[in-house]
């Protein structure tokens, strides 16, 4: 542990800023993350963008595992990854080889 | 609900989103509340509406905004995005600071971190911000244009602080309104579990230096020792508290609380 990471540990986190308590975990089956670790913190799932790609996935969350919604990627729709981020409902996440765990 | 995203911050975002290969914008407003949601949304005692900036007494600065924005990062630009932060966040003399209520991100390994740009202290963030950078304006600062330019500064193009004035114009930083600011409060030896900490403190020992031991924010003897050095060098009274007097000679400035 690095002294900055030692030094953390002195002050709790603010509660509100621990949003663990509602943040769904599991494997993702299918897409890109198929069998890594997922997670999302709104209850629909999450949209997997690769802004490199100009492509994104759908991953569904049925209460244990995130489902990709397709076996091809979508086009990458600005808008609809905007609305994504504006919602309640859906996490968006940015594309990273090992998952987003 | 009545937050809304002020129109800038949303323009901000969106700026942010293409300044880094893999970023993606994922929120400002959210009913799961904090910063995201705004002053009438927030529950009273939250701690996103208790500070001097975040009150917003009746008449001053808007009571419907959110305050924070959320953006997805793979692990290499959260590494690239944490340490532009860290520079800031570091410095406590970095007039960007004044922004700012803190920002939720990720060095890379361990887990990630909550740095609070008003007490200068660090703390645990849930594993999502191992993913996604989470910043806080201070609520005062949301309707600031400057607040965008020293986000742009800090975030998008890690300028230093020349350069960041420049781009202002050399207009002057906000005035603080924390007690934890340099030069606003006596910081003297208080034991446990009244110690005395925050990012003025800090400054105090980053500015000292060894002598006042490892620059931890916290007020304790090694400070003292190292205050008492610092006043007998500069010929003023040797009490190991840092008043008016020693911050006078600190910041170059007088200083009267």
């Amino acid at each position: 542990m690095t002294a900055k990471k030692a030094a953390a540990k002195k002050a709790p986190e603010p509660e509100e800023v621990v949003q663990g308590s509602g943040t769904r975990q599991g494997q993702c089956q299918g897409g890109p993350l198929n069998g890594k670790p997922g997670m999302s913190r709104f209850p629909k799932g999450f949209l997997l963008v690769d802004k490199q790609a100009d492509t994104a996935w759908v991953y569904d969350w049925n209460g244990v595992a995130f489902i990709c919604r397709d076996d091809e990627p979508r086009d990458l729709e600005t808008e609809g990854r905007m609305e994504a981020a504006d919602s309640s409902d859906w996490d968006v996440v940015a594309f990273t080889e090992g998952g987003v765990l | 609900m009545s937050s809304i995203a002020y129109q800038p911050m949303r323009d901000f975002a969106s700026e942010w989103d293409a300044a880094y290969a893999s970023a993606v914008f994922s929120g400002i407003v959210a009913l799961s509340g904090g910063y995201h949601a705004s002053i009438e949304d927030s529950r009273v005692g939250s701690y996103s509406v208790v500070r001097v900036d975040d009150k917003a007494p009746p008449g001053t600065w808007p009571r419907n905004l959110s305050a924070a924005i959320d953006m997805s990062m793979n692990s290499t630009d959260m590494v690239k995005q944490y340490w532009r932060i860290w520079r800031v966040f570091s410095n406590p003399a970095d007039p960007r600071r004044a922004f700012f209520n803190a920002f939720d991100c990720w060095d890379g390994s361990g887990d990630a971190v909550r740095l609070d740009f008003v007490t200068g202290g660090q703390s645990w963030a849930d594993n999502t911000h191992k993913w996604h950078n989470h910043g806080e304006w201070r609520r005062r600062h949301v309707t600031n244009p400057t607040s965008y330019i020293a986000a742009r500064s800090m975030l998008l193009t890690d300028e230093g602080i020349p350069a960041y004035l420049a781009r202002i114009g050399g207009a002057p930083p906000p005035p603080p309104s924390t007690g934890n600011v340099p030069g606003t409060r006596t910081l003297r030896v208080i034991a446990a579990p009244n110690m005395m900490n925050g990012a003025d403190v800090k400054f105090v020992q980053t500015f000292i230096g060894w002598r006042c031991g490892t620059p931890d924010g916290w007020y304790g003897n090694g400070t003292a020792n190292g205050v008492r050095w610092y006043q007998g060098m500069r010929g003023i009274q040797v009490d190991g508290e840092v008043g008016p007097v020693t911050w006078t000679h600190l910041l170059g400035r007088a200083v009267t609380y």
